[in-house]
């Protein structure tokens, strides 16, 4: 409790410099501030938005490998961290992450020789105890991750991984909305309950995200009726084209899943990452 | 005394719906015109067409407000999904092509019915000049339109 309230300061005084100077370097303090407060889709957001102006700014590739390992993208772990001991060279954290990627892709014994010469200098140290329990539990839990699992996983070398790693834990809704929206070409995705109401939300539109929800459950209630009428059935999918949008309407049990993109989105990618994301989960 | 325009326009639109209909999976497939009265049609019963036109009409209908006040533009594509069916609502201007298939049909049926549409779009253009047309213009040809099919 204690330590949230000090990253929720720690967020505070981070914006409050960001926003008076939008060049600063602050931002990498505060992508990890929010990545430490489970807050991976906005960490990535700032980050990735803050190595636009900073792209040799080493400390902010090592925030975005945390926040890749986060998102279980390990390629992506893999490529930022050697870009950031390009930039800066190696250090015992850069060879801790390192160790934890190796281990995530299943390279064990690569991760097993760098742990073993870290732990030469300090045995005892906590961050090396928590990569070989790692170590362990992958060789029990290989299978799971292989499919790409559907749980969040800290890196190890933070005081916030412990308990953790390779905990299989189911995606929230939140969580499933926030890596769909950061798909290319997606500008919104909403979960909207049988009333109409929003339950979740990411939109970058005109529209407020209730407006946006209302508008699409009527979308879909006179598709409804419409294909009732014509004896066809009812609806479980809607996708609206134009020029240069589209909106998708999913129908699950117990909500509306909308996805508003561009019309160049590709939608073979899209449905994949849908089904990834929400295939199985319901309210 | 020249040949009447009728029945060649007809014959390119019938290759586009005949493109569709011979699809796997694919159970029916008309083109009409913007008030759903069927210009050609293919795969089903003559009354099951216009039944599947009169009905893409109304869906069409009963979408756009709320879409243009969501988007501000206008519906090209329509696809409804339910657990048997696969119903797809294209919009040319002035025409309207609404193919009717199983749900289970191959993915790649989009593909075709894109092609279709290009081959209906072209067509339109090619006689009509719809490109560039402006609102008076459309109206234009939809008369002229009118006039050769109906």
């Amino acid at each position: 409790m204690i330590e949230a309230i000090e990253i929720d300061d720690r967020i505070a005084k981070c914006e409050r410099i960001l926003a008076a100077d939008p060049q600063s370097q602050i931002f990498a303090a505060l992508a990890d501030a929010c990545r430490k407060r489970g807050d991976i889709v906005r960490a990535y957001d700032i980050c990735q938005q803050g190595l636009m102006l900073h792209p040799e700014y080493a400390s902010a590739r090592i925030v975005m490998t945390k926040i890749h390992l986060a998102k279980e993208n390990y390629e992506q772990a893999w490529t930022e961290l050697q870009r950031a001991i390009d930039i800066a060279g190696r250090t015992r954290s850069t060879d801790l992450l390192e160790a934890e990627i190796l281990i995530r892709r299943g390279q064990k014994s690569e991760a097993a020789a760098i742990i073993d010469r870290l732990s030469g200098n300090d045995p005892d140290d906590e961050n090396i105890k928590r990569l070989l329990e790692l170590i362990e539990k992958e060789e029990t839990t290989t299978v799971r991750l292989e499919s790409k699992a559907q749980h969040r996983v800290e890196p190890a070398v933070g005081p916030d991984a412990q308990g953790h790693a390779v905990e299989k834990k189911g995606i929230s809704l939140p969580q499933a909305i926030g890596l769909l929206k950061i798909t290319p070409r997606v500008l919104g995705v909403l979960a909207v309950g049988n009333e109409g109401l929003i339950l979740e939300a990411r939109i970058d539109s005109s529209h407020s995200k209730e407006e946006f929800g209302a508008l699409s459950k009527s979308i879909y209630d006179n598709v409804v009726q419409g294909m009732s009428r014509a004896g066809l059935g009812a609806a479980f999918e809607v996708l609206i084209e134009t020029s240069s949008s589209k909106i998708w309407i999913i129908r699950k049990h117990k909500y509306f899943l909308v996805v508003y993109s561009r019309d160049d989105v590709s939608m073979g990618a899209l449905k994949l990452k849908v089904d990834e994301l929400f295939g199985s989960m319901e309210l | 005394m020249g040949r009447a325009k009728q029945p060649k326009s007809i014959d390119k639109f019938q290759n586009a719906v005949g493109y569709l209909a011979e699809y796997s999976g694919v159970r029916g497939v008309v083109i009409t015109d913007r008030e759903g009265l069927v210009l050609v049609g293919r795969g089903a019963e003559s009354p099951e067409l216009e039944r599947y036109a009169a009905y893409a009409l109304e869906i069409i209908k009963a979408v756009r407000s709320p879409f243009h006040e969501l988007l501000k533009s206008e519906i090209e594509h329509l696809v409804i999904k339910t657990s048997h069916d696969w119903l797809t609502i294209a919009v040319s201007v002035p025409l309207m092509l609404v193919v009717v298939a199983d749900r289970q049909a191959d993915d790649l049926l989009h593909i075709r019915i894109t092609r279709s549409l290009e081959m209906i779009s072209s067509y339109v253009r090619e006689k009509y000049s719809f490109s560039s047309a402006t609102d008076n213009s459309k109206a234009k040809n939809a008369k002229s339109l009118e006039a050769i099919y109906v």
